[in-house]
Formats: C-alpha cells, sequence, structure tokens
C-alpha cells in the first residue's frame, strides 16, 4: 500500500494522462484507419469505375464507327473502330491491375469474352468488303446482339464497383464514429476523473489540514499530545507526530531549571 | 455512517474485474485480426485507469459495514452495466447508446434479451465479451470480486449479506465463508464440463465456451441467429437441457450431490416439485403440439421439452418459434417464465422456492382460519422458516407482480401490443429473455421505442437485484 501523498498523486495524474494518451493513440489510429479506407475507395473502386466507363465510352464509339463505315464514311468509320479498340484494350488492363472484389476477375473476364465475340463480328464486317446491304444485315443478326451483351458487362462491373464504393462510405462513416468514440468516452472520464481527484484531495488533504488546524488551535499544554485525528499514515501523519515532538521538546525545555 | 471512500474503492475493484474481461476479449479480437479491437482495448484500458485510481488513495478497510456493502451490491451492478456497454457503443454497428445499454444489462443480469437482429455479424471479440458480461453476472460480480480479492472476514460477510438472498442462504448447510467456494466449484465445474462435452458433440472451441457461459449463467445469449436451434443437433440440446436444469437449482445442492452428500438434489422436496412440475409442463406442451398436428409426437417432445426447460430455467436459448404454438402451451410458457428456477442458483426471477413457500403459506392461513388457536410452523426441507422471512418473501411476490404489472401499462402505453408488453414485462424482470408477439423466441427487442428498452432495462436490474435491494438503497440515499 502507497503511504505517500506524493506518490499518491503523482500515479494518479500518471494515470489521467495514461488515459488520455490510449485516448489519442485510438483516436489517430482510427483517423488513420479512416484514411486508408478513403484511400482504398479512391485507389480501387473509383479506378475501376473509371476504367467501366471508358470501355462504355469508346464501346459505343466503336459501334458508332461500324455504323459509319455501313452507311459508307468507311475510312473515318475504320479509324473510329481502331481508336476505340485501343482504349477498351488499355482500360480491361487498368481494370485487371485494379481487382479488389471478389467477383470483379469474373467480370473482367466476361468482358473480354463479350468484347473479342463483338470486335470480332465488326472485323468481320470491315475487313470483308461486305456490301451496305449485307453490313447491315449481318450487323442486325449478329453485331447488335454482341454489342448489348458486352455493354450489359460492362454495366455488371461498374454496377459492382459502385456498389462496392457505397459500402466503403458506410464503413468510413463508421470509422469516423469510432475515432471520435475514444475522444468523447475520455472526456466523460477526465470529469469523472477529475471529480474522484477532488473528492479524495478533499478527503485526504483539506480535512486533515483541517484538523490540525482546529486541534492546534484548541491546544493547551495541559492536554499533553496534540490529537489531530489523523488515520492515515501519509505526510500528515508525519507532520502530527513532528508537531507532537516539537511540543514534547518545548515542554521539556520549560520544565529545565533556568541558568 | 456509510463512508463514500469504501465504496468506491470497491467500484474501483469492480471495474478492475471488468476490464481483466475486455482485456481477455481484446486479445481475442487481436488474434482474429477483427475490428472490434480498439473498441475493447480502449474499454479495458478506461476501466483499468478507472480502477486504479481509487486503490491508490484509499487506505485498506478491517471491515465493511452492512449499508455499505449493499451500496456497493447496487452500485457495482449499475456501473458494471454501464462499462459493459462501452465497447458496444465505441464499435457501432446495430450497437447505439440505448441499444449498447440494454445488452450490456441483458448480459450482466443474465436476461438474455437482445437487440441484434444479426449476431453472426459480431466480431468474435465482442461476441466473447457478450457472453463473458453473462458468465460474470451469473453468479453476480460482488461474489466473483470476493473470489479474487484476499479480503478479510468482515468484508466478505458483509458483501455475502447484501448479495445474497436470506433463503437463498438458509439452504446452504455450511459457514458463509465456504459458500463463495462452493458456489465458485459447481460454477466453473458445470463451465468446464459442458464445454468439454459440446465440443465433443461438434461445436467450435469458440461456441461452445460461449454456450457453456450462456447456459450455466442460465443467460441465454448465442453466438448464432438461429440460437440452439443453429445446430439442428439432438445431443446439443439434450447436453444444453441438463445443463441448464443443473444451474437452475440450488449451488449448494449441485455440491452435495457432486460430493456424495446426503442433502442432494433428490432428497430436496421443493427440488423434486421444481423438476415434476416442469415434467408435467413438457408433458402437456407436447401432447397439445402433436394433437394439432404442430409436429410429430417425438419432435413435439423434444422442442417442447427445450423450450419448457430454457423458460422455466430463465435462460431464453431456443430450438424453436414457440411464438406460434397454440394458446395453452403459450399460457404454460408464460407460467413458467414467471415462476423461474431456484434459490441459490444463477436463475432470476420470482423463484420457485418462493412459490412453493406462498402455497405453503396460503394452506397454513387456511388452517389458522378453521383453527384459530392452532400452531401452525411454515416448514422447507424440514428447516422452520420464520415468520419475518416468510413476509419478506410475501411482500417479494407483491412488489415482483406489481413491478411488472406496472411495467405492462407503461408499455401499452408507449404503443406496445399486450401480448409483447405483457411478455417482454415478465421476461424481464424474470431475466428470461424472449417472450411472445414481437419479442418472441425467434424475434428480439430492437423495435422497441428507446424509452421501453430503458424500462426493459430497469425491469432487469430490478429482477436480477431482487427488487428490495435497489428500493432499500434508494431509502437509504433519501434518509440520507
Amino acid at each position: 500500500m502507497i503511504r505517500s501523498l506524493q506518490i499518491k498523486l503523482v500515479l494518479s495524474l500518471s494515470l489521467l494522462v495514461v488515459m488520455l494518451l490510449v485516448a489519442a493513440v485510438m483516436s489517430m489510429m482510427e483517423f488513420r484507419n479512416m484514411g486508408d479506407s478513403v484511400k482504398g475507395v479512391l485507389n480501387n473502386n473509383f479506378s475501376s469505375i473509371e476504367a467501366a466507363k471508358r470501355m462504355m465510352d469508346a464501346l459505343e464509339r466503336e459501334d458508332s464507327g461500324l455504323l459509319l463505315w455501313i452507311i459508307g464514311d468507311r475510312e473515318e468509320g475504320a479509324q473510329t473502330i481502331h481508336a476505340s479498340q485501343a482504349i477498351i484494350r488499355s482500360a480491361l488492363r487498368d481494370a485487371e491491375k485494379n481487382i479488389t472484389e471478389t467477383d470483379e476477375p469474373r467480370h473482367i473476364s466476361d468482358i473480354t469474352e463479350g468484347y473479342d465475340a463483338y470486335h470480332a463480328s465488326v472485323l468481320f464486317i470491315i475487313e470483308g468488303e461486305m456490301l451496305p446491304e449485307e453490313a447491315k444485315e449481318s450487323y442486325d443478326r449478329n453485331t447488335k446482339s454482341l454489342f448489348f451483351r458486352t455493354k450489359e458487362t460492362v454495366n455488371a462491373l461498374l454496377m459492382l464497383n459502385q456498389e462496392q464504393m457505397y459500402q466503403q462510405s458506410e464503413i468510413i462513416q463508421e470509422r469516423s464514429r469510432r475515432a471520435m468514440m475514444p475522444a468523447f468516452i475520455s472526456l466523460v472520464a477526465a470529469v469523472l476523473f477529475a471529480l474522484l481527484l477532488f473528492y479524495f484531495i478533499r478527503i485526504y488533504f483539506f480535512r486533515p489540514v483541517k484538523k490540525l488546524t482546529e486541534s492546534i488551535r484548541e491546544y493547551y499544554p495541559e492536554k499533553g499530545r496534540l490529537d489531530g485525528g489523523i488515520v492515515s499514515r501519509d505526510e500528515f501523519k508525519q507532520l502530527e507526530e513532528e508537531m507532537n515532538n516539537l511540543i514534547s521538546r518545548l515542554l521539556w525545555r520549560r520544565e529545565q531549571p533556568k541558568d | 455512517m456509510v463512508r463514500n471512500r469504501v465504496i468506491i474503492k470497491y467500484l474501483g475493484y469492480i471495474l478492475l474485474f471488468n476490464a481483466l474481461f475486455l482485456f481477455i476479449s481484446a486479445l481475442i479480437s487481436l488474434f482474429q485480426r477483427e475490428s472490434s479491437l480498439n473498441a475493447l482495448l480502449f474499454s479495458a484500458a478506461m476501466c483499468a485507469a478507472l480502477g486504479t485510481f481509487p486503490y491508490l488513495f484509499v487506505e485498506k478497510v478491517e471491515e465493511l459495514r452492512f449499508h455499505e456493502g449493499l451500496a456497493i451490491s447496487v452500485l457495482g451492478w449499475l456501473l458494471t452495466c454501464i462499462v459493459g456497454m462501452m465497447p458496444y457503443y465505441i464499435w457501432g454497428g446495430e450497437f447505439t447508446f440505448t441499444n449498447a445499454f440494454f445488452e450490456s444489462v441483458s448480459g450482466f443480469t443474465t436476461t438474455g434479451a437482445s437487440i441484434l437482429t444479426d449476431v453472426e455479424a459480431l466480431p468474435k471479440g465482442l461476441l466473447f465479451w457478450r457472453s463473458a458480461t453473462s458468465f460474470i453476472g451469473g453468479v453476480g460480480i460482488i461474489l466473483f470480486v470476493l473470489l479474487v480479492l484476499p479480503e478479510k472476514k468482515g468484508v466478505q460477510s458483509s458483501f455475502y449479506r447484501a448479495e445474497v438472498s436470506d433463503l437463498s442462504k438458509m439452504s446452504f448447510r455450511t459457514r458463509s465463508r465456504h459458500i463463495v467456494r462452493i458456489i465458485a466449484t459447481v460454477y466453473f465445474t458445470l463451465i468446464i464440463v459442458e464445454t468439454i462435452l459440446l465440443k465433443f458433440l461438434g461445436m467450435s472451441f469458440f461456441d461452445a465456451v460461449c454456450h457453456s457461459f450462456s447456459t450455466v449463467a442460465t443467460a441465454g445469449f448465442s453466438t448464432k441467429n438461429l440460437s440452439i436451434a443453429a445446430y439442428d443437433n439432438v445431443w446439443i440440446e439434450v447436453v444444453v437441457m441438463f445443463f441448464m436444469v443443473l444451474s437452475s437449482i440450488h449451488f449448494g445442492q449441485v455440491y452435495a450431490t457432486m460430493t456424495g452428500k446426503k442433502t442432494n438434489i433428490f432428497s430436496s422436496r421443493p427440488t423434486r416439485m421444481y423438476l415434476l412440475v416442469m415434467i408435467i409442463g413438457i408433458v402437456l406442451i407436447s401432447i397439445q403440439l402433436s394433437n394439432e398436428a404442430f409436429f410429430n409426437f417425438g419432435e413435439s417432445l423434444r422442442y417442447a421439452s427445450f423450450q419448457v426447460i430454457s423458460l422455466a430455467t430463465t435462460t431464453g436459448l431456443v430450438t424453436a418459434d414457440s411464438s406460434v404454438w397454440p394458446i395453452f402451451s403459450i399460457v404454460l410458457l408464460c407460467y413458467f417464465t414467471i415462476q423461474c428456477g431456484m434459490v441459490g442458483s444463477t436463475a432470476g426471477g420470482i423463484k420457485f422456492d418462493r412459490i412453493y413457500l406462498f402455497v405453503h403459506s396460503v394452506h397454513k392461513q387456511l388452517k389458522l382460519i378453521l383453527h384459530p388457536n392452532g400452531i401452525y410452523a411454515l416448514k422447507m426441507d424440514k428447516r422452520i422458516i420464520e415468520y419475518e422471512l416468510e413476509l419478506q418473501i410475501m411482500v417479494f411476490i407483491i412488489l415482483y407482480i406489481f413491478t411488472f404489472f406496472v411495467t405492462t401499462i407503461l408499455l401499452t402505453a408507449m404503443g406496445i401490443d399486450g401480448t409483447t408488453a405483457f411478455t417482454a414485462s415478465i421476461a424481464t424482470i424474470g431475466n428470461v429473455g424472449p417472450g411472445f408477439g414481437e419479442v418472441g423466441s425467434m424475434g428480439n427487442y430492437s423495435s422497441l421505442p428507446n424509452v421501453a428498452k430503458y424500462l426493459l432495462s430497469a425491469n432487469m436490474l430490478l429482477g436480477r437485484l431482487e427488487i428490495m435491494n435497489i428500493f432499500a438503497l434508494f431509502m437509504m440515499a433519501g434518509r440520507k
């Protein structure tokens, strides 16, 4: 059992410091996690969404290029088709690099498969040097449905990442709450701590001082010992004992015959 | 004169004790790399810091006055429930401030009523803490503290007087300082044996430990959304039922049975009656369920046994949705929710012994009407019940009924339907957990308004502290 009031005070204030430190560390950790989550959303989901949007855009342009080719603007149509194909392939590579969700590889493989089939049917038309009527018929019969199917697979990838992004935002919201909680609870605990400390200071500091003051005020030599009513074994008890020693010495000195 | 600093010191010990279990839960979260780690660790640190503080200042006490013991007992439960909600609230999810408080009170009072719609979404660390609250609440936080602290005899007996009911003390045929050891021996033995058996029957070790805590504490928290029904294993149900029954019987009698003494479970008339009433209930419900083609007789017996034992022992684990059962079965189950287990066990509620004594007291009064000059003594297991204790039992039963009646009225005033209001009241004051209606065995308390949740939390605490202690503390505070 610790007897010294000085050590008791130092230890209790250290406890308060530790408590606040723990709260600060926890808050910092949660804020860091929150930052990581935001970064994760931007790096992973947002990049995949961007890639899917690029694919969608390029896919539509490729289809427009094919239609241009069919209506007779063959050179510009072919150029658009080739440019769009490069964009789609690059976007697919970006999406492959950013696989973060369980279902993402399946979606990317579906897009690759669908696009390969669609692009093959486009090439079949433009490299086959078909007549406009033949090309239109082939487009209606085969290419159109492949285009829509590919578009759907790209859309599925987009939806998956958007959903994940939404879920991530909820997680971030939860994390921000968790980051604030330690600070809030520490605040409550610190107030409680302060109240307790005040109570103990009143009991173990002010009360003994008051008791000692009263006992000194009411003291007269015939009483013998000074009784401050200190029950603890701390510095106040030592002070009471030292006061009694002083009184004893003074009384002894008074009783000695003068030279 | 009550010494506040002494009360604060022992409340500090209670905080330290909670910190220990929070720390164990944090370790589980750490190993599982879960999101609840920070919440648990932070709560443990807060409890440890606040608990150590009074220990530094307040000197060792030689003896504890009765009023101090009473204040520590009641305030200790309240404080425990408040700190117990901390990890839930910090972690978030379904835990709003009210929900976290409700779940914490429900755990510590071993009620097992939950606000969670998806228990399985909780991290394992939090699931363990949830079960640990039941484990701590099972024998009471004060008795746990007594087990750990090498306190003076004067301190121990004061705590013991405040925490254990007179009726319960009567059935322990030993000195008070040995009683804590007996309770602990029975409690830990039951938990260890049940864990081994459940693990052997195919549960994961984690689930086995959590369900053993829940069963032996007669709490009812499960790690599965479907409770014990999730395992669909008859042998697991049999083991759980066996331990629910044992945990609802006076631990002194269980200890006597374990050590081969004469004053065991089978020699006690109230215990035999308690078991008989349960058997009658099981048979009646089984017959009705099979007659009304809910299940075949075998299945009816299986589900009826589990539900009756679970509610009668105040555990609240489930294997079937009894809310859809015929009205007679529901009424019988409501009776068991009111009757509850036996004194000296981990069960809550009125307790069967009190009902047994009430019936005998009524019989005694009738005989006194017929023979006014006759001298009749109220007896339980060949021991005469003093008139003060008899009166205390009557007052307790009246207060108990009055409390759940008032709660029912208040709940219906909040717009809650009659069945839900009535069964939620009796299920929370009896520390049973599931009721009927919205709060049925496959439902939960999440849909109730926040005020209702606080009211039911107060009910759980009143039930756990056996009403009188809380009123006595209020009276003490009023006088001061």
